[in-house]
């Protein structure tokens, strides 16, 4: 279903819609929440709240594009605060949950936050969308509100950046 | 252009979201309240609301019609020449009619088609609106008797009795005047019958007091319960005239 459509089924009260809507979305928007917070529980909450937080809001909805960049620009501003937060480190998913075949996996996500801590927050955002997402120039510079010239430049910053600090043949 | 090395170093398996963090999130969105159900307003929203549309010259000629009839009263109870019948028989057509026009003005063709868009049904305005002037005309009137009970006026069961009876004649007849008439011929029919029943009332008292004195009161109950039937049947035709319209069940937004 086009989002545009859905959208306004959502908000003359059709329920089935909202059904729709976090079915298409929930895995996109989880996934995009563990790549910035490397904790399953957290990224779920925070996932749920990015939906809450979009019906609550949706009469000031404004269809600019893709509804899943609106998604994502939601749950970046969640994510922002909960980092604000005293507790909101980003921790690596190393709970009881973890299974054996997961460990492997693990142990590559703590080499991988190690990478990405070392950027900002605008800087990581960039490569989550960029490098996960697998998001065009001109998507990027939508969620992030800036022109698509300096989404390109900042790109090749970060790039710069993550090579020197891997080293090698990164560089 | 990705940097095809830099992204396969960044690679990793994000875990699969909990079954139950999912249902949770949809059960949550379920319950909660957007879009349309936000703009549903309370009873109390929607009465309050109505209040803002009746305007102020409506507000004024009530004020003006209490007014008059409350220094009819006061003038009587100085100069007591019997005329509290007349005075009533004058001034609740006229309490009556000032409200005419705001219930014919929503019953128009264009007003309707307007209403659709509207946040609540025409019904709900239209009862509303009916309630609104019923109430505001019964707070003149209870006003207004309680002072004359309070100026040693004569009053008794039989004035209060016809107060009722003539208040609901009027209402009646306006009802279904609105309902049997054309738009733009409303205030004027209404008018003619409010003043006929004034006419009609002075004659009444003044040639046939003697011969039905005796059966007053339970000629005004007989009034009084034929004018309320009456009333509920024409209040059920005007709603239902609406619902063959189509446009009254409906919960706009």
């Amino acid at each position: 279903m086009d989002g545009r459509k859905m959208i306004k089924n959502i908000i003359t009260g059709e329920k089935e819609s909202v059904d729709t809507l976090i079915q298409m979305y929930y895995g996109d928007v989880y996934a995009y929440c563990y790549r910035h917070l490397f904790n399953k529980n957290v990224a779920q909450d925070i996932t749920q709240e990015t939906f809450l937080r979009f019906l609550k809001n949706i009469d000031s909805y404004k269809h600019i594009g893709k509804l899943k960049n609106y998604l994502y620009i939601i749950a970046k501003n969640i994510i922002k605060d909960y980092l604000k937060k005293p507790d909101g480190i980003y921790p690596i998913n190393v709970g009881l949950e973890t299974e054996i075949y997961d460990i492997e996996n693990t142990m590559l996500e703590i080499e991988i936050k190690h990478v990405l801590d070392f950027l900002d927050t605008d800087e990581r955002e960039l490569i989550i969308l960029r490098y996960y997402e697998d998001m065009t120039f001109a998507d990027i510079s939508k969620i992030l509100d800036m022109p698509v010239s300096t989404v390109r430049y900042s790109l090749k910053k970060v790039e710069k950046k993550i090579g020197n600090k891997l080293g090698g043949e990164y560089r | 252009m990705k940097n095809h090395r830099i992204k396969k170093k960044l690679e990793f398996d994000v875990p699969p979201y909990d079954v139950e963090a999912f249902e949770k999130t949809l059960l949550l969105a379920k319950k909660m309240e957007f879009g349309a159900e936000t703009y549903r307003m309370t009873e109390i929203q929607s009465v309050l609301t109505q209040v803002k549309f009746i305007p102020l010259k409506v507000w004024i000629i009530k004020i003006i019609i209490a007014a008059f009839l409350n220094i009819g009263i006061l003038s009587e109870s100085r100069n007591g020449t019997g005329s509290f019948w007349t005075i009533m028989s004058i001034i609740i057509p006229l309490l009556c009619l000032a409200g005419t026009n705001e219930i014919c003005s929503i019953l128009q063709p264009n007003l309707k088609g307007l209403l659709m868009t509207a946040r609540y049904s025409i019904r709900k305005v239209l009862l509303i609106r009916l309630m609104l002037f019923g109430i505001i005309d019964f707070l003149i009137l209870a006003f207004s008797i309680t002072s004359a009970f309070l100026l040693k006026l004569y009053f008794g069961g039989t004035d209060l009795l016809y107060v009722i009876a003539l208040y609901n004649l009027m209402c009646g007849g306006c009802i279904y005047i609105i309902n049997h008439t054309k738009e733009k011929d409303v205030i004027f029919i209404c008018s003619a019958w409010g003043g006929a029943l004034t006419i009609m009332n002075l004659v009444i008292k003044s040639i046939f007091d003697e011969v039905i004195i005796d059966k007053l009161n339970v000629l005004l109950l007989i009034i009084i319960l034929l004018s309320i039937w009456k009333e509920a049947s024409e209040i059920r035709n005007m709603l239902g005239g609406l619902q063959e319209d189509g446009i009254s069940g409906q919960q706009f937004i």
